[in-house]
């Protein structure tokens, strides 16, 4: 069994650290083992430290790992930022030509210094190779084949030439050839191939598996505006969306980019915009009139650090209150948050459907980590990939057509234009009636259909498949959790239920509003404390689910603008872990058509 | 001799009968949809029947209308522009299965309320990007957005910009009246009259802020279509407004459009409107330009057009799905990242 976590860090756009990690993931994809990537970078385009860590295993993995194991310096400043951060007996590689080490520290660690620099330079002829000196390094010392590393430089490479394959390889050989000639290796860290349990597998981010899963539900429009880590989605639908006949343009604000999707849709297209939260705060007027006027429309936010312009290249799951509240007045729509880049493809569908389906806009929340990690992807079965069309009039509806007819699940049929229907009516922002007339002065009309647009939120609460479970079926601490965090909650739960038997279990929810309420309460009965686990300040979640349960939950948080590692979870679960707490009796009468509290325990 | 293929209109016998009595008045949009038999009756009738009389389809603009009343004030410069529209539907045989208005928020802004066919009334300042969006999902729909001088020029400045140098094909009509109507009396981007702001609610002292002239703006952002109407003069403006719907791309038509409670200039404009002259080559931007900054009156009529590629037309179908299938395609992305 090898797992181990690799990171690099050196000067962004100069040493290029990340191409090195992207290679390192790839060979390790190609030689069977699992991956778990994590990016990081500043805010600006050139300088600054950026780093690439990957978690290399033989095995299934839930998360990026708790500490880096071994450490690639490739100048100062990583070194100075980053070795801090290896985990004890851990493994720094350096750069001699450009680090210094402190003197006398790092006892504990294994050291190997490499003159990465004047390999490229001297040996290599090319100082722009260093990040594949550095690669043939991690080759020869951790037992990565050298022969893979080649072939994924040459699909890489190859249709830019020979010659820039031939110096990439020679510099991946002087690499591997230097640990040969000059180095022990002392460390226990090995990787381990098995090349015959490889697949062939998509390696993509969280913003690609967007892209395709769009695809995959027959997007048809797509409107955006440049907003860093949400650009992604734009740039891959405007290489591939035309291919398969729709269209994407980029507009001039993140407003227009809302109001284009709504007027698409509005004939019929499958319309989506992706942004990050300074765009998703400009859509919220035109969210509401998508809610008012019942066009589906599917809304990725690749959430940010926020508030204001916060911190655009950090993560945060802080949207939440924003995509699933934000609004002038009741304006129901519905949230969804993929947990990680599979998720990302089938979440995207599920967003289609369920925006399709209720005609109502579905926000989908991702978040920067999942954008800028690759993660191995089967490729879908299509076969398998359900899609929900809208609900169409078809043929001549007659005069009297009610675009917003008062059914029992809130959806009415739609007359599309330009399809022969001749069921011409208008549809408005204005409180209307089932014709879509405006009607701003009859109030049992505006109940009726405030309530119509609210019952598909009850249908929706109820759509299967959102959520998932991990653990014991019953157990001391229950973890709610959502967003990116699932693998390192998961990762968490199992190593407190390897300490104690039934110590957690974990519910991650995938459709976060409205809220499965029921689900929440029925796994609420098999624990003893419920925790919500999330990465911002306030609690977003545990808010939520506070006002809908009334259950006493307890919140571990993170805003540092990083994800959590499963160590730091599992720390604070063990302080929350104490004496089972009775939850308080709760007033029937809070709970509109809800099972109570009690009901459910007592199921 | 006429060629042997091309058979005078004339001798072609009808396919009905015999011709009937009454000739029923077709619907409105009929006339674009025509119906063709499925197969030529393999004998023909041994009598020629007569002719039937060509009968122009008589659509009067009533056709257009909804059966909602307009909710303006009396006197209001957009009575006129209404007419106006619906009766360039009717002489211009729009199909309202196939006509979208789209509009912001307004007092204009409740036309679609008022047109038979298919309206989205959205909200303040985005008309624009939403009828984009229209234009580009479906390249067969007529798209006309109107809205007001506030609308198009203050909250929604930014889209117009962007719209006219983007030329999707929809034609854009900016009742410009030069104030707030719906919160009863604001200075707007486009109030002239300084003395008359002294009046307006939010500007007891007058203001100071320079107004915009939208045509001149247009013409600045490379709109395709340029003109200017006013409300008053019917005829002109139906002319005007049949040109910019049958413009391909970006039509832009300011049409002065008096507000009748607030910011009364009927009287005010009567004077300065004048037709500009035929000799006015709309191909000519620079004329045009001087026209649109010539102080000594407001002209009407069209300034500019000239023809270039649409948004949609832009956007190019790659032809691969047609060829390969969607599936074979998307396996292709798939495989990319493999």
């Amino acid at each position: 069994m090898s797992d181990f976590v690799v990171k690099v860090g050196g000067e962004g756009g100069t040493d290029s650290p990340t191409t090195a990690g992207e290679f390192m993931a790839q060979a390790a994809i190609r030689e069977g083992n699992a991956i778990f990537t994590m990016r990081s970078f500043p805010a600006e385009i050139r300088g600054g430290l950026a780093t690439y860590s990957t978690r290399l295993c033989d095995h299934d993995v839930l998360s990026q790992g708790d500490r880096p194991d071994v450490l690639f310096c490739m100048n100062q400043e990583a070194y100075d930022k980053l070795v801090g951060e290896l985990a004890p007996g851990g493994v720094l590689v350096f750069d001699t030509d450009s680090v210094t080490l402190d003197a006398g520290a790092h006892a504990d660690l294994t050291l190997y210094g490499v003159p990465m620099q004047s390999l490229a330079q001297g040996h290599v002829g090319e100082k722009r190779t260093k990040n594949m000196v550095l690669l043939g390094v991690f080759s020869a010392l951790f037992g990565m084949p050298l022969d893979t590393l080649k072939q994924c430089v040459r699909d890489k490479y190859g249709k830019r030439g020979e010659e820039l394959v031939a110096v990439n390889h020679r510099a991946l050989e002087v690499g591997s050839e230097f640990v040969a000639e000059s180095l022990t290796k002392t460390d226990p860290f090995a990787f381990e191939p098995h090349p015959e349990a490889a697949r062939r597998q998509m390696i993509i981010d969280g913003s690609q598996a967007i892209g395709m899963g769009a695809l995959a539900a027959k997007v048809e429009f797509f409107a955006g505006y440049p907003i860093t880590p949400a650009t992604d989605v734009m740039q891959f639908l405007a290489e591939h969306l035309p291919q398969l006949g729709g269209q994407v343009i980029q507009v001039e604000d993140e407003i227009a980019s809302l109001g284009a999707c709504l007027g698409a849709s509005y004939t019929g297209a499958k319309s989506m915009t992706a942004t990050s939260g300074p765009g998703l705060s400009l859509m919220v007027e035109l969210l509401g009139l998508a809610t008012m006027v019942e066009l589906p429309v599917v809304i990725v936010d690749v959430q940010r650090g926020g508030p204001s312009t916060g911190l655009p290249t950090k993560t945060e799951n802080g949207d939440l209150n924003l995509a699933a509240l934000g609004a002038h007045g009741d304006a129901p729509r519905v949230v969804v948050a993929p947990a990680n880049v599979q998720d990302c493809f089938y979440d995207t569908v599920g967003a289609f459907n369920l925006s399709e389906a209720y005609q109502t806009p579905v926000i989908l929340l991702s978040d920067q980590s999942m954008a800028m990690r690759a993660q191995a992807m089967a490729v879908p079965d299509m076969d398998a990939v359900e899609l929900r069309e809208r609900r169409i009039v078809d043929g001549e509806p007659g005069p009297g057509y009610r675009r917003y007819e008062l059914t029992s699940d809130g959806v009415s049929a739609v007359a599309l234009p330009g399809t022969g229907t001749r069921a011409y009516h208008m549809i408005t922002g204005l409180n209307h009636d089932e014709l879509g007339y405006p009607s701003t002065n009859d109030g049992p009309l505006s109940m009726a259909m405030m309530n119509k647009r609210q019952r598909k939120l009850d249908a929706v609460r109820g759509e299967p498949g959102w959520s998932r479970l991990h653990g014991p079926d019953e157990a001391r601490i229950g973890v709610i959790s959502w967003g990116t965090c699932e693998g390192a909650v998961a990762e968490a739960v199992d190593r407190l239920n390897a300490e104690h038997p039934e110590a957690a279990r974990a519910l991650h929810l995938r459709l976060v509003w409205p809220l499965p309420v029921e689900e929440i309460m029925a796994f609420a009965a098999t624990v003893k404390r419920v925790v919500v686990v999330e990465l911002n300040f306030s609690g977003q979640l545990n808010q939520l689910i506070r006002a809908e349960t009334l259950l006493p939950t307890e919140l571990v948080r993170k805003f540092d603008g990083t994800v959590f590692t499963p160590g730091e979870i599992a720390d604070q679960l063990r302080d929350l872990m104490p004496e089972p707490v009775v939850p308080p009796a709760v007033p029937s009468s809070t709970l509109r058509r809800r099972p109570t509290l009690a009901s459910t325990l007592a199921k | 001799m006429a060629p042997i293929n091309e058979t005078p209109d004339a001798a072609v016998p009808a396919l009905t009968a015999a011709p009937t009595a009454t000739v029923a008045r077709p619907q409105p949009g009929t006339r674009r949809r025509p119906v063709r038999p499925a197969a030529l009756p393999e004998v023909l009738p041994l009598v020629t029947p007569e002719p039937q009389p060509t009968v122009e389809p008589s659509y009067t603009a009533k056709d257009y209308r909804s059966d909602k009343e307009p909710i303006w004030c009396p006197g209001c410069g957009d009575f006129g522009v209404l007419a106006a529209v619906t009766e360039v539907f009717a002489q211009r045989h729009m199909d309202p299965d196939n006509t979208v208005l789209v509009s912001g928020i307004g007092c204009s802004s409740r036309f679609p309320t008022f047109l038979k066919g298919f309206g989205f009334h959205s909200v303040h300042g985005r008309a624009l990007p939403v009828a984009t969006g229209v234009a580009m999902a479906n390249p067969r729909l007529d798209v006309v957005v109107v809205g007001g001088d506030g609308d198009g020029l203050s909250i929604g400045g930014g889209h117009f910009t962007h719209a006219c140098r983007r030329n999707p094909n929809m034609t854009y009509l900016m009742l410009d009246n030069e104030i707030y109507g719906l919160t009863k009396g604001q200075v707007s981007p486009t109030t002239t009259d300084l003395s008359l702001a002294k009046k307006a609610l939010t500007t007891p002292f007058g203001t100071w802020e320079w107004p915009l002239d939208p045509v001149s703006l247009a013409l600045a952002y490379q709109a395709t279509f340029v003109a200017r109407a006013y409300s008053a003069r019917k005829q002109e403006m139906v002319d005007i407004i049949d040109r910019a719907i049958a413009h391909d791309g970006f039509s832009f038509v300011q049409v002065i459009s008096p507000c009748a409670s607030f910011y009364n200039s009927f009287r005010a404009k009567a004077p300065q409107v004048k037709a500009l002259d035929e000799s006015h080559d709309t191909r000519d931007r620079a004329a045009a330009t001087a026209l649109a900054g010539d102080h000594a009156a407001v002209w009407l009529g069209v300034f500019y057009q000239d023809t270039q590629p649409t948004l949609r037309e832009r956007f190019h179908d790659l032809g691969e799905l047609a060829q390969k299938g969607r599936e074979h395609v998307l396996g292709e992305v798939f495989a990319k990242y493999m």
